[in-house]
């Protein structure tokens, strides 16, 4: 089974319910269309405050309770009050944590919940895209939180991203990295920094390079909005409402873990043939994992990666420690950077 | 005859072999030209491109990429080939697919033959010439089951295996195919590979949403959440609002997927997704990496009856786009 995992469902009813919502919104000047553009500024989650309450999902793949209670526990210790989802630990179908209705339930009840501050999945794996219909995506552009998450819940950041603007965390599985011990003292800084409001616009450039020194495959710098992460859940979306967005300059981040070498290039191929690269100002590449069975694939990786980077003719940064090795930085998905691969830096240029 | 309508073929017409995706030992040429030449065809043979490794990032290819552009577009536009069988899929084909030159098939009509990454071929040339292709075994499918075989080259000569028939019953003796849900349709024939039809979403070269399709598909080897994440991309990208029925071929496993995966999972992830589609489904039908591999015209209008599990294609009329001109036996 793919490491990868995640997922909810929503009635159309309740869409236009907030939809409505969202309408009266937009007359005090929030904003309403579904494929945002020219956004000027970030319309950035509060960060969580001691005694916030923060919901625990599966909108994939099930995750053990054990993990679940060190998770919740987890976020007790730090003064925070755990909401835990009720489609958490069961076994369904293809690696689902449960029924469709479920999970898109527990997620939706999250974003309806004005107390619920933030939103950690606690694992991807497989069915976010399951859910992405059913999704009350009124109710979190109406009340933004964070949602934090990579692997399938990439698939999550797509659709909050075009459906909504807002940003979202791509970053740790919370309940493998938090529910089972301390994790190790960067991963955690960083990540309370970003969920609580602390990290500055250096940040992300500070870590990287804390962790593994980044590679220059193309020199160069440019601005635009931060989005990707799993290659495989990106290149599902091609041809969906979901896929990434044509009107504005991205600077695209991707990882992958257990798919062979031609299975990545036909990611690539695919996202290149639909156009989905046309708008991207600059790539940052992660950690490309291949399975344990295929250590071969490894360099062919990465020749692909970079006969697709040289392709694309745009400052390219590898060797960042996003995906599913040890270290996953956590970025703001959707949030307006600058990538400078001759300096190798990566900087917010919104607060 | 219209460009676009595909014609039997007759003893003595030529046949090349292309590489547009991985390499082939020489001895499936020398296998693939046996056959050939045993049907009465005339055979133009490829070999892989003499190359670097250098020059292919995935170290199986049959070439780098301006290779094989160049020699399937030679071959496209080579009026003295009748028909283009591909030696084998693996994968290469969607590298290529924005370099091919599809107006000079066009202009030089001609059958083109293959499955597995061949689909991306079928689709492109299907989307951007409105032609019909066969979606067959490729050259290293030989040695070939003789029901396969015999398929293959009825449907080469024009004669494209409906049900029910003989041949069909006979590819389904030790395994029926099921009615997954009964009603009839008709549409024009597309798909194969699932998983190369999915990586065509949102491409130029998908199937086209502007007219009645009769989808069929198969895959091999992919993990019952894949195909649900496939069917799914599918359904969100809207392919299949047009999609009137569905030809489900046999999916088959591999090794990893056998240990890994609970038996029977695949089929439910595809009754799953069944209750999403209010159009007639027959299942197991006898195409995709098995040796029994039906002989299908992508392209060609048909009409499909799940309850009855037949299927006959449509002669053509003169407005229709990519229909397949079929001249029956007797």
């Amino acid at each position: 089974m793919n490491r990868l995992m995640t997922r909810m469902s929503l009635t159309r009813r309740n869409f236009l319910q907030s939809a409505a919502i969202t309408g009266a919104l937009a007359a005090r000047g929030g904003r309403e269309s579904n494929a945002l553009s020219s956004r000027t500024v970030m319309n950035k989650p509060a960060p969580l405050k001691s005694g916030d309450a923060v919901g625990l999902v599966c909108p994939g793949s099930p995750i053990r309770p054990e993990l679940v209670k060190g998770a919740a526990d987890h976020l007790a210790a730090r003064g925070y009050r755990p909401v835990l989802g009720e489609s958490l630990s069961r076994e369904y179908l293809c690696g689902l944590s449960g029924e469709d209705e479920a999970r898109a339930a527990d997620l939706n009840r999250m974003w309806r919940d004005s107390k619920v501050r933030a939103v950690f999945t606690l694992r991807g794996g497989y069915g976010a895209n399951r859910i992405l219909d059913s999704l009350d995506y009124g109710a979190l552009r109406a009340d933004p939180k964070w949602l934090t998450g990579f692997s399938d819940i990439t698939s999550l950041h797509a659709a909050i991203f075009r459906r909504t603007g807002l940003p979202s965390l791509h970053g740790l599985a919370f309940g493998y990295s938090f529910g089972d011990g301390e994790p190790e003292a960067l991963i955690a800084k960083t990540w309370w920094d970003l969920v609580e409001g602390r990290a500055g616009a250096e940040a992300l450039t500070a870590e990287w390079k804390a962790v593994s020194p980044p590679q220059t495959w193309r020199g160069g710098a440019a601005e635009g909005v931060l989005l990707g992460g799993n290659l495989s859940r990106l290149a599902s979306l091609a041809g969906t409402e979901y896929a990434l967005p044509d009107d504005e300059p991205i600077i695209l981040f991707l990882e992958e873990v257990d798919e062979a070498a031609y299975r990545v290039d036909r990611f690539l191929m695919q996202l290149k043939l639909a156009g989905l690269l046309d708008r991207v100002a600059g790539a940052i590449v992660g950690q490309f994992t291949p399975h344990e069975d295929e250590p071969e694939e490894a360099p062919l990786i990465q020749n692909v990666l970079r006969d697709q980077a040289s392709r694309l003719g745009v400052p390219v940064l590898a060797g960042a420690p996003i995906g599913h090795e040890h270290y996953n930085l956590t970025l703001i998905h959707g949030a307006r950077v600058r990538l400078d691969a001759d300096a190798q830096s990566l900087v917010y240029l919104e607060a | 005859m219209s460009a676009k309508m595909l014609s039997g073929l007759e003893p003595g017409a030529e046949i090349a072999f292309a590489a547009p995706a991985h390499a082939v030992p020489p001895a499936v040429v020398r296998l693939g030209r046996d056959l050939f030449e045993g049907h009465g065809f005339r055979v133009r043979a490829a070999e892989n491109a003499t190359h670097d490794e250098d020059d292919d990032v995935l170290h199986k290819l049959a070439g780098p990429d301006e290779w094989r552009i160049q020699e399937t577009n030679r071959l496209f536009n080579d009026p003295s080939v009748e028909a283009i069988c591909c030696l084998t899929g693996g994968y290469g084909v969607m590298r290529i697919l924005d370099r091919l030159d599809f107006a000079a098939l066009k202009k030089h009509p001609k059958v083109v033959c293959g499955f597995s990454d061949i689909t991306a071929l079928h689709s492109a040339i299907y989307a951007k010439t409105g032609m019909s292709s066969l979606h067959s075994p490729n050259v290293d499918s030989a040695p070939l089951h003789p029901l396969t075989e015999s398929a293959w080259f009825a449907a080469l000569r024009g004669f494209p295996v409906e049900a029910p028939s003989e041949l069909v019953a006979s590819m389904c003796d030790d395994s029926p195919m099921e009615t997954w849900r009964g009603g009839e349709a008709e549409g024009v024939l597309l798909g194969g590979n699932l998983t190369l039809v999915s990586a065509l979403m949102g491409t130029p070269y998908a199937f086209p949403r502007d007219r009645d399709v009769i989808l069929f598909i198969e895959d091999v080897g992919e993990f019952a959440y894949r195909i649900d994440l496939m069917l799914l991309q599918l359904w969100m990208a809207g392919a299949f609002q047009r999609v009137k029925g569905l030809m489900l071929g046999r999916f088959r496993k591999r090794e990893r997927q056998q240990n890994e995966e609970a038996p029977g999972l695949l089929e439910d992830v595809m009754k799953l997704f069944r209750q999403r589609l209010k159009i007639p489904i027959l299942a197991n039908v006898p195409f995709g990496h098995v040796k029994l591999n039906l002989t299908l015209v992508h392209g060609a209008s048909i009409r499909l009856n799940a309850d009855e599990q037949s299927w006959r294609y449509i002669e053509s009329d003169r407005s229709g786009k990519g229909n397949h001109e079929k001249r029956r036996a007797g």
